[in-house]
């Protein structure tokens, strides 16, 4: 699979500084994204997937900090652009669906003004013919056009989600990352809204970086996924490797603890999840791991390939 | 059709309706809940302050009437609200036969003019001067104006003008020490007239207008440093949008709600506080009224007085009340 | 729930504050001046022509002598003591008074809570100063435990306020509920969860209260009023500005009783920040503390 890289990301760190210590949240991450792919990220919560994408998209605020890495995206190197090149290139190139989006909505501007804001802003479209635009796009959200004069606590949390949607495509970025997009609707909106993350990528050639802890919503749209554990990328395939044959023991301990119908047993995996602030020495999972060995608790694994275009970073595989 | 915003003003209005109500009555029922006799101290302080007692029987006589001392309670309280209706504010003991509505009438305009305008003005410059300060990255110089606002904002007004008028009336004499213009003018709406009113009044309004912007600043740059953290912020910012535009329509827009119910909780105490201020510069207008009718014991001016500061400030506050829904969409849906 | 930090850790994050060490280090020494103070000067100083007339500022006299030769530094910190106690009794029993109306309209609601806001509403229009001056009229003789409930009697509506607005989220907390569920009977809920979480609030309103009550007791004594016989700052300005500091530039008698008031002032505020930046949940993101 020869595809052209959209996004790049080498070895990114973000850190926190926080009176008991640096928090490591990311520490360490690479991976890339293709052009017209949906690229998934799946782990735990608390493994830094939100600080993750924080990262990458230049938002991360103090106490947090981006220690060291690169984000090149398009051939641009984000985090060194100057503040207004990236202003430029933000939502127009690569837009956002936070984590959450009860919040991210302004409450005292109607939803048309905060819609119309971001599209003005990065085209030369006519108020009106923004408007237009807009209520096409929330029509493709399956929202009725009077959203657009409505604020946003006239509006239920799945509609909210769904106005950040539609605003975060109107202009058709190259890139859109999204935050666990489906986390907090039911399974009906879940459905909907993960068909048109698909579409996106079908109809328009849009790549999207998602992130969710469901492995099931990643099994339905995702072209390739990284797992993420501990502030780390353990694995990294296309969705049948991950799938079908996963490597790394946390991949396959979180693939047997998805429920399905018919399926008898669900194995969670044992033990808790570590604290950023003091990450395992060596392997980060072998606390949890049922195959750790000597090695996995002095040294920390890399990232290699074990077939095409799937990587693993255990030293059960070298 | 019932709109929502009608109902919420309906309801604001029921509510002001109450709270003036009980203000008059508590103004009533204050001089008969003292002890002893109003009337009999009344005139004794006529008695001890003026030579003999000019007018004391008909001022008795209206009192009898108005108090009904011969009636009961209920009647006298009807009597007060007829009476108060149709402004009528009883006569003035230290300026017999004067109606206390005209000593009011002739000071009421220069105490609301130096209210209004200063406190308007130290609204606005200090909620924009705290958008900029809480936005702002120099930390240093943040720091410094910070600190000097948070000095002013606690230092009484009265007690700024005292350090003020000691500092540029006797010290450095650039400003006068007192009046509402100079002695030699006549009022009349000469350019003169104006530029010596306004003279006077440069000390009175920046005691008022140095603390009131150090508060308004401090409080809005604290609310927009807690909305610094909200994801709206972070929302905006990832759509790309000009630093301004951000400042300005999601922080500021925000921010200004609190300080709008700020701005009606304060009223009163900037009543207060403006009323002393007006004494100490013997500037004439409704406080330097009070003080003169306190030494002269003149109950009626006094109650008069503390019933137009209530009335007044609950009326400023029902404006504001009023005005709120059009910065805040979400106020009528609320149970409020 | 009961509160899950002992009370030294609660002392470190407070600590952690600087605008509360600020507030703290104003403040305090103040309380320290006004009431340790006494102790040290010998009560000569204050009798009249005690010194010469207007002597500015020496070794014998810190602070100088006012026109009929008293020590100024012994009388401003009798004064200081008074207008501290009358400040601490009216914003104590101010927010006594303020909490038990805020809790009941808080926790009841209905109509209970209309009828108590209407009243407070009431209270919190008229002006403090003003009200408390037309009292002082009718009264002939003003002493102080009558001032300190003069002053009370208008510093409750704003602690109440506050203290119902925090009943009424707190009882809407899943905690509350559960409390409810396992069978804890009311007055348990109020005392052992609800009332836990308000003492920081509790805390912020003293300070807002005494403010206010000492805030009207200067204003009072700037114009002559106060209780009779004793000295507060307020008085002290009064006597400055009448008997002629201003015109004659007597900076030393007017200044410190002036800078007592300020550092008062701004201790308790400052201290009141910083409460808020510690328990406010909003603010404790974004200072990281």
């Amino acid at each position: 699979m020869d595809m052209e890289g959209i996004l790049e990301v080498s070895d990114l760190r973000v850190y926190y500084k926080t009176i008991w210590g640096e928090f490591k949240a990311v520490d360490g991450v690479s991976f890339g994204v293709n052009k017209k792919e949906v690229f998934g990220i799946a782990g735990e919560s608390g493994c830094g997937k939100s600080t993750l994408v924080e990262g990458v998209l230049r938002l991360v605020k103090p106490p947090g900090y981006i220690k060291s890495g690169k984000v090149i995206f398009e051939g641009v190197e984000l985090l060194s652009l100057p503040e207004e090149e990236l202003r430029k290139i933000r939502w127009k190139k690569i837009s956002y669906i936070p984590q959450g989006s009860m919040n991210s909505l302004n409450p005292v501007l109607k939803v048309k003004e905060q819609m119309l804001d971001a599209i003005t802003a990065h085209s030369d479209l006519s108020k009106e013919e923004a408007l237009n635009f807009a209520s096409d796009m929330l029509k493709a959200v399956g929202l009725p056009e009077e959203v657009l004069e409505m604020y946003p606590h006239e509006l239920s949390g799945g509609m909210k989600q769904r106005v950040i949607i539609a605003t975060a495509v109107a202009l058709k970025p190259n890139l859109v990352v999204a935050d666990e997009p489906v986390t907090a609707l039911d399974v009906v909106m879940q459905r909907a809204v993960l068909e048109s993350i698909a579409n996106l990528r079908d109809e328009f050639g849009v790549s999207v970086l998602f992130i969710a802890h469901d492995m099931a919503a990643h099994a339905e749209i995702v072209d390739r996924l990284a797992i993420m554990y501990a502030g780390k990328i353990v694995e990294i395939g296309t969705v049948y490797d991950i799938f079908q044959d996963p490597v790394h023991p946390y991949t396959k301990g979180l693939i047997a603890a998805i429920p399905s119908i018919g399926k008898k047993i669900v194995k969670s995996i044992p033990g808790l999840a570590p604290s950023p602030l003091m990450w395992p020495p060596g392997c980060r999972f072998h606390p949890r791991c049922p195959y750790a060995m000597d090695t996995c608790k002095k040294e920390e694994p890399t990232l290699k390939e074990i077939s095409s275009g799937h990587f693993v970073a255990c030293h059960l595989y070298r | 059709m019932e709109s929502p915003i009608l109902r919420y003003i309906i309801k604001r209005f029921i509510n002001f309706i109450i709270v003036a109500f009980g203000a008059i009555t508590i103004n009533f029922a204050l001089p008969r809940l003292m002890p002893g006799d109003p009337l009999a101290a009344m005139l004794m302080e006529m008695e001890t302050l003026s030579e003999g007692v000019e007018g004391g029987k008909e001022i008795i006589e209206y009192y009898v009437k108005e108090f009904g001392l011969d009636k009961d309670i209920f009647t006298q309280y009807v009597c007060y609200l007829k009476q108060l209706l149709s402004g009528d504010l009883g006569p003035s003991i230290m300026a017999y036969p004067t109606p206390v509505q005209d000593l009011l009438a002739k000071v009421i305009p220069w105490s609301i003019g130096l209210l209004l305008t200063t406190t308007i003005l130290s609204w606005i410059i200090g909620n924009v001067l705290g958008v900029f300060v809480g936005w702002s990255k120099k930390r240093r110089l943040n720091g410094i104006i910070t600190v000097v606002s948070l000095g002013f904002s606690v230092i009484p007004y009265y007690i700024l003008a005292l350090i003020l008028v000691f500092l540029f009336a006797y010290e450095i004499r650039i400003f006068p020490s007192g009046g509402g213009y100079a002695i030699n003018i006549n009022p009349s709406l000469t350019l003169e007239f104006i530029a010596s009113v306004l003279y006077h009044s440069l000390l009175p309004a920046l005691s008022i207008l140095l603390v009131a912007v150090g508060g308004w600043l401090i409080s809005m740059r604290s609310l927009i440093v807690s909305i610094l953290g909200e994801d709206y912020l972070l929302f905006a910012e990832a759509k790309g949008l000009k630093k301004n535009v951000i400042m300005m329509r999601y922080a500021f827009r925000n921010a200004l709600l609190p300080q709008v119910t700020g701005l009606a909780l304060s009223l009163g105490g900037i009543v207060s506080g403006a009323l002393l201020t007006e004494q100490i510069f013997a500037y004439p207008g409704v406080g330097t009224l009070f003080f003169d009718a306190f030494r002269y014991r003149d109950y009626n001016v006094m109650q008069a007085v503390l019933l137009f500061a209530t009335l007044g400030t609950l009326g400023a506050a029902f404006i504001i009340d009023i005005l709120y829904p059009l910065v805040d969409p979400r106020i009528c849906y609320e149970e409020g | 729930m009961k509160s899950d930090k002992s009370r030294t850790q609660h002392l470190k994050m407070l600590l952690r504050s600087k605008s509360f060490v600020a507030g703290i280090c104003m403040f305090v020494p103040m309380l320290l001046l006004g009431f340790l103070g006494p102790l040290f000067i010998s009560p000569d100083r204050i009798k009249i022509l005690a010194y010469p007339k207007e002597l500015p500022p020496s070794l014998e006299n810190p602070l100088g002598t006012d026109i009929i030769g008293r020590d100024i530094l012994a009388q401003l910190i009798l004064s200081l003591r008074l207008s501290l106690l009358l400040g601490i009794f009216a914003g104590g029993i101010g927010i006594a008074i303020g909490t038990i109306i805020g809790f009941i309209a808080g926790y009841k609601g209905g109509l209970i809570d209309d009828a108590l806001r209407n009243i407070t509403d009431i209270f919190l229009v008229i002006p403090t100063w003003c009200f408390v001056v037309v009292i002082s009229a009718y009264i002939a003789r003003l002493t102080v435990p009558m001032l300190a409930l003069l002053l009370a009697s208008l510093s409750w509506p704003g602690t109440a306020r506050r203290i119902r607005s925090q009943v009424m989220s707190l009882r809407e907390r899943p905690f509350i509920d559960l409390a409810r569920i396992s069978g804890e009977r009311d007055t348990e809920i109020i005392f052992k969860e609800i009332l836990p979480n308000l003492l920081p609030y509790l805390g912020m309103c003293f300070a807002g209260a005494m403010t206010g009550a000492m805030m009207a007791e200067v204003g009072l004594g700037i114009i002559g009023l106060g209780p009779e016989e004793s000295c507060t700052l307020g008085i002290m300005i009064h006597w400055a500005t009448y008997y002629g500091a201003i015109v004659k530039g007597l900076w030393w008698w007017l200044l410190p009783p002036i800078i007592c008031i300020i550092f008062v002032f701004l201790g308790l505020n400052l201290i009141n920040i910083g409460l808020d930046e510690i328990y406010n949940p909003r603010l404790r993101k974004v200072t990281g503390l």
